[in-house]
């Protein structure tokens, strides 16, 4: 199946912010509608033809959920299929000029930003972010998704501003109220909140150097250094804390602090960014990159987490403990259908 | 999805020493068990247990789906990947490979 059917998924989750009832009427139009297309969409296996079924169900609906779903398919398939970054970002204008609901034009405009700087163009996300912002608080999410465009364009003012509004929503009841239907556990609850305040400072931080406020970005990044430990069960940060520390140690000229910071991110989660600066690191520190990968090796295997022994069944009733794996490579995968 | 690329990957190295391990979440039996069957998933499919038996959050700290981990041959997880996206197969089947052969 269309690959970006999963990858934009999580789109259609966001819940919809449409009001009265004539907007209703027009989404639930759009819903069937848009079950409609994804029926003869089935049909085709050809991106051009795809694309202009997506084009017009953008055009014809340009308020609808579905719609920015729509416009993250076109966006794939120009972009990647088609090799057409041009006519990406122009359907991506054309959305947003079309728009009238603020939820759906702030999408738009993250999407346009987005391709934009893949075709090394702009796109004024300050005012993206701001034209939200006048009609209702952004939430965590949505700041989150303006710090991630700020980054790729390298607009750090923008980065550093929605990133200290992230810091806000790093409380419990800040987190269950994002998510009133869901019953989550104390602990999972605390753990989103750490992960919300150490991706905050993360990226905070990360604008700082990047604005060359090089002591705030060390302060702010120490200051969130209780959660630099905080890493899941295989010892990788669920936030970029360490990354964005580490390089800031490497700028300072405090090479082995660096290697120490970025070793998980580059080494168990493969972060290119981090290896790079992981690399930077010990060329600062050894005069060159001589011995490099026998280094790394070693440092993957100091710091990789010994595999707990649990035994599960199977669908048949049988158990496994994993104990029963030694001496073998597997790959565990977590998964779900739903 | 990512277990029927691994389910690819998983056919042309088991021979090595490879195996797979999928592990469901949720416990959603009669819908893991029909996607199963329909991908013709070879390799070894287990289910989260219940309550105290939990083990994909209360001991893998597993939160985000697809999750992987990379195990060498003597139980250290050398590699982690969260999210699934086209091309991940290749860096996945890369890090096995090295690992058969380290």
């Amino acid at each position: 199946m269309r690959r970006y059917e999963v990858a934009f998924v999580f789109v259609l989750l966001v819940p919809g912010l449409l009001g009265c009832g004539g907007q209703r009427d027009q989404q639930r139009s759009a819903s069937t509608a848009y079950e409609q297309a994804q029926q003869v969409l089935d049909t085709l296996d050809n991106p051009q033809e795809e694309v202009q079924i997506f084009e017009e169900f953008v055009r014809a609906y340009p308020d609808s959920e579905e719609a920015i779903d729509a416009l993250g398919a076109v966006v794939y398939l120009r972009s990647k299929k088609l090799d057409d970054l041009e006519g990406a970002v122009s359907i991506a204008e054309t959305a947003r000029s079309m728009a009238s609901d603020p939820k759906a034009r702030f999408e738009y405009g993250i999407k346009l930003h987005d391709i934009s700087v893949q075709a090394g163009r702009s796109a004024d996300l300050k005012n993206i972010a701001d034209e939200l912002a006048a009609v209702r608080p952004l939430s965590f999410v949505e700041h989150l998704a303006v710090v991630e465009e700020a980054e790729k364009g390298g607009e750090w003012e923008v980065m550093l501003e929605h990133a200290t509004s992230m810091a806000q929503f790093a409380n419990a009841k800040t987190f269950r109220a994002d998510y009133p239907d869901d019953d989550f556990s104390d602990e999972r609850v605390e753990f989103s909140v750490n992960r919300r305040r150490g991706w905050a400072s993360a990226y905070e931080g990360a604008a700082l150097i990047h604005l060359d406020r090089l002591d705030e970005a060390t302060t702010v990044l120490e200051e969130a250094a209780d959660l630099s430990t905080l890493s899941n069960y295989v010892g990788v940060p669920e936030f970029p804390l360490n990354r964005y520390w580490g390089k800031a140690e490497l700028m300072q000229g405090r090479p082995e602090r660096a290697a120490e910071l970025l070793a998980p991110d580059a080494l168990m989660g493969r972060d290119e960014s981090a290896l790079d600066d992981f690399r930077a690191a010990y060329v600062a520190t050894n005069g060159s990159e001589e011995g490099f990968e026998n280094y790394q090796s070693a440092v993957r295997q100091s710091i990789a987490t010994v595999i707990d022994d649990v035994t599960l069944n199977n669908y048949s009733g049988d158990s496994l403990s994993l104990a029963s794996m030694a001496g073998k490579v597997y790959v565990m995968a977590f998964w779900n259908p739903g | 999805m990512e277990l029927p690329r691994l389910q690819t990957i998983w056919e042309k190295h088991s021979d090595k020493g490879f195996e797979v391990i999928a592990i469901e979440s949720n416990r959603e039996t009669e819908r893991a068990a029909k996607f199963i069957e329909e991908a013709k998933l070879g390799f070894t499919c287990l289910e989260n247990g219940e309550d105290d038996s939990e083990v994909v959050e209360g001991v893998f700290q597993v939160w985000g789906y697809p999750s992987s981990f990379i195990v060498d041959r003597d139980g250290r997880i050398m590699y982690y990947h969260l999210g699934f996206d086209e091309g991940d197969e290749k860096k996945i089947e890369e890090e096995v490979l090295s690992l058969l052969e380290g």
